[in-house]
């Protein structure tokens, strides 16, 4: 190699190096899908005395597009949808003013008056319609979600929904945040690109997106609701929970959300601190993959479900942050929740297997049948802090009963490819407030969360029934019933409804608190002192 | 070892790291697309046609080298975004930490040593060389938490966590540079007792200069050269090491993309990671084969100085 | 020294050094010591590393527990013990499957040169254009997490600077008297580097390889933080690092006590490293 060569190799070194220096010290945002800014200059000193608040997330890996939202447009107040639920997990009004099934597939939604949008443009009848038709064209899922087979306009505060079939729950459906409305207007045409920056109704409006960092929004000033508390919110994302603890103590943010249970006590220690707890919203379990050898037989599913010391779980690995469950809704949302009760009982766990063929021959305390051992295999993800630990103390349980287990920790999507016995998972259940979308998912063969391949033709037919049963009471019981069923044949394993923790310093002011539905975080009340 | 060559076989190597990853790319693709849910075999069947994935290896390989030439490193599974883009946007906060490291390793580490060597069989040498066994015996994702709390937490005097100003590096930074500093501290102590020994130091003593002189003027330009080679292997280990420190302090990395990457099984990110550090690796390589000839016009051979 | 069929270092060379430098004596000392207690650690009255009791999660040093108990209501102390068990074999296993490699491949290059020296250190130095660390995230990653993975992925990532070390060792011994003298003999070329050549270069291969233990006791022990090595319930120092970050500030003795051990085990094997050297090298002021 010549010495030129050496010589370029150098200069480019340099280059990239003093390229690095000069790049970091700005805050970064080149053009590109992931990374985007609505204002010309973000490094504008802020005026004196604004207010802002500092929050620190586990996630901000997709931009707030309010028909592709992931987890981040409604939560963060900048979307918002036509119905949102309560502190009960009842469907409420929200944009919408209230609604109407005045045939079994038709629904008249009546709209709020006086709703601004980002862009000051006025929400009427026209612009919801428009709204939601980019809802179902932009995401296929929403189509399927709503059943929907077409919108129109009635007058400018009405709009109205077909559905395909008789749909008794349609506004709980609308509180999905994927069915938010934006100002169609404002949508790129392109399907393919973001629709962040669309005008929307929430108290905050985007300012900036950069991927997996950090979002910065601002006070929408015409919010229908009043002025929002704050002048600016800025989000950092931090995807280990003990990160989120430090940036809380050492003040470099107001608030952590999701914090773990060990966190909890820190921040409980801490005086300028607080913990704020929200009632859970879903499940910790375990996927039953009924397609595994192991686990074709009634009486080992059943015995594994009572081999779980479900107030050991909520005590010790969730040090008390979480409530046992034995069912998958949590308490106060369905009048049965605990039906099908897997009380622990290693004893009767043991018979089972016993009867169901499994002894341990040779004494070396792990049950076989036929010669074979009962080995299984659990799998989880690690994202969720509490499932690995869960796992952890299920494999000691398991060995109680003269079961072996192997853990294994991998990548979530996995839960839909086979290759386990048990599959630790977490998963809302109270979504839309009506028991009917969780049984969707999780229970009907062939649901969208029903990962292990369940497949009953008695849960089937009872969650058939909820589709045209519109009495509550009646819903109920159909639901229980669908339940019990479920429970009986062990669809899955739950474990735990786990609260939700937030650490938040003293410096802020949120009376309001957290909200019962995990999708409602930021409003436009919560302020600084 | 010539430079295409090289080039050449990291391509391949990198190339390789994906066939070898399990889980079909098409299947993976299909399910971030319908949002978690498998999708049918049919499916698969025709994506993995569209994609081209049936044809054989050289002819993937070859596309993907002319495609990756021309900036293109695939999509993510997870995202879809271009992997070459979301590179290019982390590179210069990795490239930052990794520098400011190696400039607080070499701003302690060889004037530490040059202290130790001259100052030999002292306190002071010994614990010099005490502080540089601690610094490379302790895993940096033990220091940096510690460091977290003493200086964030308890003091107060820096911030933990961010991006954007020099305050925020500096934590970071520190915790990434215990290692080297230490090696360095070591090497350039021993590199100095060497070369403090050899005749024409003690011929520049014999000639009267001082002790000042013989040590800065002749001693330290000779004691150097092995630095500077060892300058180039500890820029691996800080690229190396910046993964992990990025995904604790939450800096905004190729690290910590890597590193996301590899918890959700987005293979083609490993593989566009591990071709672009290798070529930034080799690049940086290149320069201290450029400086080592600076510092020592005695070297007039090709090849590696080994 | 030139000339002599083999080397013999004099028993007073050691004791004088070890009274000169107390360090490579501690070094020893540590490193033998952990190793004893981690072979050991069957026979010891511990507690069982993997038996889980929630109701005792999390406590305080006692004279039962004596470091207190992790998260799952483990015995730390136990755990530390079988964890030593798990990094020393891992470790040893790893820097076996990188001397097998780098002397294979070094020796051949450095002992018949030419053409397959050419294409062999031309693959050394491909491996060698990898960030090593990186390269063993992605290795381990890609494998999927276990063990043996991050064994395979820190061997892949580590054997080719020792090939060139080794080769050079080779190169400088293969031109000396004592191989001109056997080669008279008649000896074969396989024996002249398996018993000649060999025996005079296993000194520094001996310092060699105790320095490195450290970096391969870090790698393993990063890549298991990271998540891709041990396990649950495998004990294993890394993993328990890891498992500790969330404790840390509740029960910092769960970060202190795998992290000590770690900085004890690396520190021993420097140290021993270093008087080795001395020992071997007593020319040189180090």
């Amino acid at each position: 190699m010549t010495w030129r060569t050496r010589f370029l190799g150098l200069a480019f070194a340099i280059l990239l190096l003093a390229a690095a220096a000069c790049g970091g010290s700005a805050t970064a945002t080149p053009s590109g899908s992931s990374s985007s800014d609505a204002s010309s200059d973000p490094t504008t000193a802020p005026p004196a005395e604004e207010r802002v608040l500092k929050v620190a997330m586990t996630f901000l890996d997709e931009p707030p597009d309010p028909y592709r939202a992931g987890w981040l447009a409604v939560p963060t107040g900048l979307a918002e949808t036509l119905f949102k639920q309560d502190e009960s997990l009842n469907t409420v009004p929200w944009l919408a003013s209230g609604a109407v099934q005045v045939e079994p597939t038709v629904w008249e939604i009546f709209l709020r008056q006086g709703v601004k949008f980002h862009n000051g443009a006025l929400m009427d009848a026209a612009k919801v319609k428009g709204s939601l038709d980019l809802a179902l064209l932009r995401r296929p899922g929403t189509r399927l979600l709503l059943d929907v087979d077409r919108v129109e306009v009635k007058d400018p505060l009405t709009v109205v929904i077909y559905t395909n079939s008789p749909n008794p729950i349609l506004p709980g459906l609308l509180t999905n945040q994927n069915t938010s409305i934006a100002d169609p207007d404002t949508v790129p045409a392109s399907v393919d690109d973001s629709a962040e920056f669309a005008a929307m109704t929430g108290p905050y409006k985007l300012v900036s997106f950069t991927a997996d960092q950090k979002m910065s929004v601002v006070a929408h000033t015409d919010y229908w609701q009043g002025t929002p508390a704050l002048d600016r919110v800025e989000y950092v994302a931090f995807s280990q929970s003990d990160t989120r603890l430090i940036a809380l103590q050492s003040g470099d943010v107001d608030i952590s959300i999701n914090l773990s249970p060990q966190g909890a006590v820190v921040v409980g220690n801490d005086s300028s601190l607080e913990v704020r707890v929200a009632a859970p919203a879903g499940m910790l379990f375990m996927f039953v993959n009924h397609e595994s050898p192991a686990m074709q037989d009634s009486l080992v599913r059943r015995a594994l479900a009572i081999a779980v010391d479900r107030d050991a779980m909520a005590a010790g690995v969730a040090d008390g942050n979480a409530i046992p469950a034995e069912g998958m809704f949590p308490p106060g949302f369905i009048s049965c929740q605990n039906a099908g009760s897997y009380a622990f009982d290693p004893e009767a766990a043991r018979e089972l297997l016993a009867e169901a063929g499994y002894k341990d021959e040779d004494g070396d305390g792990i049950v076989e049948k036929d010669g074979k051992k009962l080995e299984l295999v659990l799998q989880t993800y690690p994202e969720q802090p509490l499932l690995p630990p869960m796992l952890e103390a299920f494999q000691s349980m398991l060995k109680d009963i003269g079961v072996a287990a192997k853990v294994q920790i991998v990548e979530w999507t996995l839960a839909s490819q086979g290759g386990y016995d048990l599959f630790g998972y977490s998963n809302d259940t109270t979504t839309t407030g009506d028991p009917g979308w969780a049984l969707n998912r999780q229970y009907l063969t062939g649901g969208d969360e029903n990962r292990g391949n369940f497949s009953n033709s008695r849960v089937d037919d009872l969650i058939g029934q909820l589709s045209s049963a519109s009495d509550p009471a009646q819903r109920q019981q159909i639901a229980c019933d669908a339940l019990r069923a479920g429970q009986d044949e062990v669809a899955l394993i739950p474990v735990m409804f786990p609260t939700r923790l937030f650490g938040i310093s003293d410096a802020v002011d949120w009376t309001s608190g957290p909200q019962a539905a995990r999708l409602y975080f930021i409003d436009h009340l919560i302020g600084l002192k | 070892m010539t430079l295409p060559l090289l080039l050449l076989g990291i391509s391949i190597i990198s190339f390789m790291l994906l066939n070898f990853a399990p889980g079909d790319a098409a299947e993976i693709t299909l399910m971030r697309q319908n949002g978690g849910v498998a999708p049918s075999p049919q499916e698969v069947v025709e994506l993995r046609q569209e994609l081209g994935l049936n044809d054989p290896l050289p002819i993937r390989y070859g596309r993907w080298v002319s495609n990756a030439v021309r900036g293109d490193l695939g999509e993510s599974y997870r995202s879809g975004d271009s992997i070459a883009n979301e590179l290019l946007r982390r590179l210069p906060a990795t490239l930052l930490l990794a520098a400011t490291a190696l400039a607080l390793a070499v701003a302690a580490g060889i004037p530490l040593g040059v202290l130790a060597a001259v100052n030999r069989g002292t306190w002071l040498d010994t614990s010099c060389r005490l502080l540089a066994l601690v610094g490379a015996a302790v895993p940096s994702y033990v220091m940096a938490p510690v460091l977290m709390l003493f200086f964030a937490v308890k003091l107060g005097w820096l911030p933990a966590v961010g991006y954007g100003s020099p305050k925020n590096l500096l934590l970071p930074a520190l915790a990434l540079s215990f290692g080297t500093m230490a090696q360095l501290m070591r090497l350039t102590r021993a590199s100095v007792l060497d070369v403090l020994g050899q005749d024409y130091i003690r011929t520049a003593r014999a000639k009267g200069l001082s002790e000042r002189s013989v040590v800065w003027g002749h001693g330290l330009k000779s004691a150097l050269l092995p630095v500077v080679t060892v300058l180039g292997t500890s820029t691996g280990f800080l690229l190396g090491g910046a993964v992990i420190i990025e995904s604790i302090f939450g800096w905004p990395g190729v690290g910590q993309f890597v590193i996301q990457g590899i918890s959700q099984r987005d293979y083609p990110v490993v593989q566009g990671f591990v071709l672009y550090m290798a070529v930034a690796f080799l690049l940086i390589n290149l320069a201290v084969d450029v400086s080592y000839r600076w510092l020592d016009p005695r070297l007039h051979f090709g090849g590696k100085f080994n | 020294m030139e000339g002599a069929l083999r080397r013999r270092i004099p028993r007073r060379a050691i004791l004088h050094n070890m009274h000169r430098d107390p360090g490579s004596f501690l070094g020893f000392g540590i490193v033998a010591g952990v190793i004893l207690v981690a072979a050991l650690a069957p026979l010891l009255p511990l507690h069982d590393p993997t038996h889980l009791d929630l109701q005792n999660r999390l406590l305080s040093p006692s004279f039962e527990f004596p470091l207190g108990t992790d998260h799952l209501g483990r015995d730390e102390l136990s755990r530390l013990i079988f964890g030593a068990r798990t990094t020393l074999l891992m470790s040893a296993a790893s820097l076996a499957i990188i001397m097998t490699l780098a002397s294979t491949v070094g020796s051949l290059s450095g002992y018949y040169g030419g053409w397959l020296d050419t294409v062999l250190m031309m693959v050394v130095d491909l491996m060698l254009a990898f960030p090593s660390l990186i390269l063993g995230v992605a290795v381990a990653g890609i494998l999927g997490p276990s063990l043996i993975n991050v064994m395979i992925a820190v061997s892949v990532v580590w054997w080719a600077s020792h090939a060139r070390v080794i080769r050079g060792m080779v190169l400088s011994a293969r031109n000396k008297e004592y191989v001109e003298g056997a080669r008279a003999i008649g000896a074969s070329d396989g024996r002249i580097v398996v018993y000649h050549i060999s025996r005079n270069i296993v000194g520094p291969l001996v310092v060699l390889v105790t320095l490195d233990m450290g970096w391969i006791i870090l790698g393993i022990a990063g890549l298991s933080f990271l998540g891709l090595g041990a396990q649950p319930p495998t004990p294993e120092w890394g993993a328990m690092l890891n498992d500790s970050r969330s404790y840390m500030q509740t029960s910092p003795i769960l970060l202190l006590a795998p992290g000590s051990a770690i900085f004890l085990l690396v520190l021993g094997f420097n140290l021993m490293g270093d008087g080795i050297r001395d020992i071997l090298d007593p020319t040189t002021y180090r």
